[in-house]
C-alpha cells in the first residue's frame, strides 16, 4: 500500500498549477497540426448507416466499461486523469498527423493507441480514442460521427488491446522493455488498419465476396502502413523508454517492470 | 549552433521543395483514403458527406495557419512546463 507522499498521484497532486496548465498545454499541442490526414478514418456517408449502427453499438460496451474504469481508477489515484488528457492530445496529434511515404506517395497517419495502452493500460485508451477520434470529426472533418463506432473499434479497441498484449507477453518473455514496446506500436498500428480493412469488408463488399474486399483493401493500405507500422514502433520505443527514464512511476502505475538503465 | 542553422537550411528546402508538387499534382500525397477507401466505396455506391467545417479553397490553409501560430506560441509559451522541468517557487523568486 503505497503512503500519500510516496504515492505518485500524490506527487502530481502537490502541484496544482501543473495541473492547470495541462489542458493549456495539450490545447497548444492539439492547435499545432498540420493538415489533418483521414486514412484509417472513415467519413460519414462511407459505411451504410445500419452496418454504422451496428460498430456502433459493438463498440458501446467498450465504451460504457472504459468511462467506468476511469471513474473507478481517478478515485483512487488523482494523477490519473491529467495524465489521461495528456495522453489523449497525443493521440489526438498522432492519429491526425499525416506523414508521406516517398516511395508510395501517399500519406498516412499513425495511431497512437498503442503508446496510449501501454502508458496508462488498454481500457483508459480506449477512452482516449474516443475523445480524439470526437474531436477530430467535430473540428478537423477527420473521421465522422455516424462512423465513431467503427473507427472507434479499429483504433480504440484493436489497435490498443493489440498493442498492449504484444507489449505485455514480450515483457514476459523477458524483452527489453524498448523491444517490446517497438512490437506494441507496430501490431498496434497494423491492428487498427486490419480491423478498418474488415470493416469495409463486411459493409460495403458489394457483389464481391467479403474475402477478397478484405485482401484488396488490406493489400492496399500495406505499401504505406508497412512503412509507417515500424515508424510507430519506433515512435512507441522512443517514448517509452524516454517516459521509463523521466518517469518510471507512470509506468509502475500498470505494474510493469521498469528496469531501464540511466 | 551549426547543427541548428543546417536544420532550418533542411526544412525551408523541404517547404519550398513541397510547394509546386501540391500545386501541380493534387493527387500525389493524398491521404490513404483517397487511394484506397474512396475506390471501395464508390464502387459499393458510398460517397462521404460533406464535413461539418468548410474545407474549401484555401480556408483550410489560413485556418491551420492561424492554429499553428497560436499553438507556435502556447507551446513556446509553455516549454518550460513541458520539457525542462517546473522551477520551484524558491527559484522563481531568485
Amino acid at each position: 500500500m503505497p503512503t500519500a507522499c510516496g504515492h505518485p498521484g500524490a506527487e502530481i497532486a502537490r502541484r496544482p498549477r501543473s495541473h492547470l496548465r495541462s489542458p493549456f498545454l495539450a490545447a497548444a499541442l492539439a492547435l499545432a497540426l498540420p493538415f489533418p490526414a483521414r486514412a484509417m478514418h472513415l467519413a460519414d456517408g462511407v459505411l451504410p448507416l445500419g452496418w454504422a449502427a451496428f460498430f456502433g453499438a459493438l463498440a458501446l460496451p467498450f465504451v460504457a466499461f472504459a468511462l467506468g474504469s476511469l471513474r473507478r481508477r481517478a478515485e483512487a489515484d488523482v494523477g490519473l486523469k491529467p495524465l489521461v488528457a495528456m495522453v489523449a492530445a497525443a493521440v489526438f496529434l498522432l492519429s491526425a498527423m499525416p506523414i508521406p511515404v516517398p516511395v508510395v506517395g501517399t500519406c498516412s497517419h499513425p495511431c497512437g493507441t498503442g503508446l496510449a495502452a501501454i502508458l496508462v493500460g488498454p481500457w483508459m485508451a480506449v477512452v482516449v480514442a474516443l475523445v480524439a477520434l470526437l474531436l477530430q470529426a467535430l473540428f478537423l472533418g477527420h473521421g465522422g460521427f455516424t462512423t465513431l463506432g467503427a473507427d472507434l473499434l479499429s483504433m480504440g479497441v484493436a489497435g490498443a488491446f493489440a498493442g498492449w498484449l504484444a507489449f505485455r507477453a514480450l515483457r514476459a518473455a523477458g524483452a527489453s522493455l524498448g523491444a517490446a514496446a517497438f512490437a506494441g506500436g507496430l501490431l498496434s498500428d497494423w491492428a487498427t488498419y486490419a480491423v478498418t480493412a474488415a470493416e469495409l469488408a463486411a459493409s460495403i463488399h458489394g457483389a464481391r465476396p467479403a474475402g477478397q474486399v478484405f485482401a484488396w483493401v488490406a493489400l492496399g493500405f500495406a505499401p504505406t502502413q508497412v512503412p509507417l507500422g515500424i515508424l510507430e514502433g519506433l515512435l512507441t520505443a522512443g517514448a517509452v523508454t524516454f517516459v521509463a527514464r523521466r518517469r518510471p512511476d507512470l509506468l509502475g502505475r500498470l505494474g510493469l517492470d521498469v528496469e531501464v538503465a540511466a | 549552433m551549426r547543427c541548428r542553422g543546417l536544420l532550418a537550411v533542411a526544412f525551408s528546402l523541404a517547404a519550398l521543395a513541397g510547394e509546386p508538387v501540391r500545386a501541380g499534382e493534387p493527387a500525389r500525397w493524398a491521404g490513404a483514403d483517397e487511394q484506397v477507401v474512396a475506390p471501395v466505396a464508390a464502387e459499393a455506391g458510398r460517397r462521404p458527406w460533406r464535413t461539418l467545417l468548410d474545407d474549401s479553397g484555401d480556408l483550410p490553409h489560413f485556418l491551420f495557419l492561424s492554429a499553428g501560430i497560436a499553438g507556435g506560441f502556447a507551446l513556446g509559451y509553455g516549454y518550460r512546463a513541458l520539457f525542462a522541468g517546473r522551477r520551484s517557487d524558491e527559484e522563481e523568486r531568485r
